[in-house]
């Protein structure tokens, strides 16, 4: 069967990881192979030049004082490795032995070759007829005839070289199969995250649903990481395309209701009087300006609630925002008759986007005066606890239901109590958004007194 | 005094150019960006309303061209988006102004005269006098009618404001700017308290009322 190759096969990245991991694992066995041949050769080649070294020492003694001192020098020799690694031997014109080194050893060696041919070479070899051991000897003629012979005794260099050889060229197949498998196996692993992500991305292009994750096998190597990263960032998408598209529903569904009103009230308007019509149309600009601004309000809660609110982050002084807003109310809780007191810590600050936390302060200072009855009291209190800051608004006025208690972060939802107040029902929903989007969270509970109590949470440190 | 209005929205353009010139400027009218600043360009303006969404060269191009050739006619950005980045990227551009769409032509009109005089460098009077009202901005001081008048330092602001702005309207958003200084909404009816305080302090001894509500656009100081 023919396997089919896929386009650009050599570009995969599985495919040239497997190349270069065999490449490199069978380069580096040919370099270690060739460097242990290279080794033995040279070992061997070291004990010729071992040989002639000592054919040059006793070469001098042979000339001058004949067999007795070659034996003398033999006896000097003090390592007694030395002394018996060698063979030393001396022959006559005849072919006989005038002196030979340590006979026990070397005996079993068969001198018995042709005369005097077998000197005129400088390498000559013997074998031992009993155990197939080899000599390997150096001869140098002396000048009175006789044959100095040093010697040591070998393994066949060439029989080891021949067999390192093959041995070689047995293990070189397995070597790059081994290598190849390797390689494949290792690509294949390592790449397996790679083609997970690329398979659930396909499937993301192919059916634009955003809820396919990658199998993340809880290990904590670089593509794995990449992996859970990966999948954050689907979330992350995932929660600002449904955001954004219960933003666009809310919103459409939201303005129904005030444009239905504008409508109307231009609709009578063509059959009243003038006075009714003046009236009208004053009617319709108002009802745009809520409009407006609902939609403004909407559109900043979406954003906070889906993290596509760009806060522009600054070290704020929380006590010195506050003192602001109140200011700001001042005249509004003077003409309602309500106190409102603020007891701060000095300098509170915190990272935090300031235009938008004075409009989450405003809208709770705005919320706790317009819900407390004449004589009430506002208070107002910002803490540092531990790694947080803390705001407390809390009021004397009518509280919260407890099965209201849920719901009053909702968008547009208004409770039965507030529904005579002024208001578009959105600025709890914009607290808890920004808050939330500032790391923070929100809490209502009631009073003892009766009233609401809100307490807002932010950290101290930026969260990652 | 002449006024460019660089708008595509053809009853916008028409409906900001009526009203401009029932103030009494002469204006001249571009739909797209390139003939905008061509305009720009040959002829100077005492100050230009210029749309980010132009056809051709949009509108924070167009400034930053007319910078460029140190044109400084001064320009009210008009732009759909709201967000605080798209304001301070419209007034980094070179634009001296920003309104967001939907807008109420008074607010329109009372920023391009307030551009117009800021570009003109007129002198800011000490004294501002209107009908039988005068206030005296070193000292602090409010006479109506030779009575004089104790005022808190907000509703000192927010009648130095009309007063300058004496019989035209200005915008709820614009009593926010002037006298807190801030850029946001507050939910509730701050400026309406603000303003009947002030009415009580003002207006409440005295048969002829000065301050006039317009529903629907902002407040007035009238004293014609």
């Amino acid at each position: 069967m023919l396997l089919k190759f896929p386009k650009h096969f050599h570009k995969k990245l599985s495919v040239r990881l497997t190349v270069w991991y065999s490449g490199i694992f069978i380069l580096s066995s040919l370099v270690f192979s060739v460097v242990s041949y290279l080794f033995v050769f040279s070992t061997v080649r070291d004990n010729r030049n071992a040989i002639q070294a000592t054919l040059s020492q006793y070469r001098p003694k042979a000339e001058d004082g004949g067999v007795k001192a070659v034996d003398a020098l033999t006896r000097r020799q003090r390592n007694p490795s030395r002394r018996t690694s060698f063979f030393i031997r001396v022959v006559g014109r005849h072919n006989e032995t005038l002196y030979l080194s340590n006979p026990q050893l070397w005996e079993k060696f068969d001198f018995a070759s042709p005369s005097s041919p077998a000197f005129q070479e400088q390498w000559r070899y013997y074998t031992s007829k009993r155990d197939g051991d080899l000599l390997e000897v150096a001869s140098a003629r002396l000048a009175n005839g006789n044959v100095l012979q040093v010697g040591k005794r070998i393994q066949d260099r060439e029989e080891v070289l021949e067999r390192f050889r093959e041995t070689l060229f047995a293990t070189i197949i397995p070597m790059v199969l081994i290598g190849l498998a390797g390689g494949a196996l290792v690509a294949f692993r390592a790449l397996r995250p790679i083609r997970n992500l690329s398979l659930v991305a396909r499937s993301i292009v192919d059916t634009s649903r955003f809820d396919a994750r990658v199998p993340d096998d809880r290990s904590r190597d670089e593509l794995n990481d990449l992996v859970v990263v990966f999948n954050q960032m689907l979330s992350k998408i995932e929660t600002l395309i449904e955001g954004m598209k219960s933003a666009l529903d809310n919103v459409a569904h939201d303005l129904r209701t005030p444009i239905t009103r504008v409508r109307i009230v231009a609709e009578e308007a063509l059959d009243g009087d003038d006075a009714a019509r003046r009236e009208a149309l004053a009617d319709c600009l108002e009802e745009t300006e809520r409009l407006t601004t609902m939609l403004d309000t909407l559109m900043d809660i979406s954003e906070a609630e889906t993290g596509a609110m760009k806060l522009s982050m600054e070290n704020v002084d929380l006590s010195a925002l506050i003192d602001e807003v109140v200011e700001l109310y001042d005249f509004v809780a003077e003409d309602k008759g309500v106190t409102v007191s603020v007891n701060s810590a000095r300098a509170l600050y915190l990272p935090a986007d300031r235009s938008r936390l004075r409009q989450v302060i405003a809208n709770l200072v705005d919320n706790a005066i317009k819900y407390t009855p004449r004589g009430g009291r506002v208070e107002i209190q910002s803490l540092q606890e531990d790694h947080q800051v803390v705001l407390l608004v809390r009021d004397t006025g009518v509280g919260i239901p407890p099965d209201e208690v849920t719901r009053i972060w909702d968008r547009l939802y208004r409770g039965d109590k507030s529904r005579s107040q002024r208001g578009l029902g959105l600025g709890l929903s914009l607290v808890k958004a920004v808050i939330q989007a500032h790391q923070g969270r929100v809490e209502v509970s009631t009073n003892s007194s009766g009233g609401s109590r809100f307490s807002l949470y932010l950290p101290l440190s930026p969260a990652v | 005094m002449r006024i460019l209005v660089v708008e595509d929205d053809r009853k916008i353009a028409s409906f900001v150019m009526k009203g401009l010139k029932e103030a009494g400027f002469a204006v001249n009218h571009a739909d797209n960006g390139e003939d905008g600043l061509h305009m720009a360009l040959s002829a100077p303006y005492d100050a230009a309303v210029i749309d980010v969404m132009l056809p051709k060269l949009d509108g924070l191009s167009l400034i930053e061209r007319l910078r460029t050739q140190k044109v400084h006619t001064p320009v009210l950005i008009l732009s759909a988006k709201r967000s605080v980045d798209d304001r301070v990227k419209g007034l980094q551009t070179g634009g001296d102004d920003y309104l967001t769409k939907p807008f109420s032509f008074t607010e329109l009109l009372a920023r391009v005269q307030a551009l117009i005089r800021r570009a003109n460098h007129e002198v800011e009077p000490t004294r501002v006098e209107a009908g039988d009202l005068s206030i005296d901005l070193l000292r602090r001081e409010v006479l109506r009618a030779g009575r004089m008048l104790d005022l808190q330092p907000h509703e000192f602001a927010l009648l130095e404001y009309l007063m300058r702005n004496v019989n035209r309207v200005v915008s709820k958003t614009m009593i926010i700017e002037h006298v807190w200084g801030y850029d946001f909404d507050p939910l509730t009816n701050v400026v309406d308290v603000l303003v009947s305080r002030l009415r009580n302090k003002v207006d409440r001894d005295f048969d002829r009322k000065l301050i006039h509500t317009y529903r629907g656009a902002g407040y007035a100081l009238k004293v014609s």
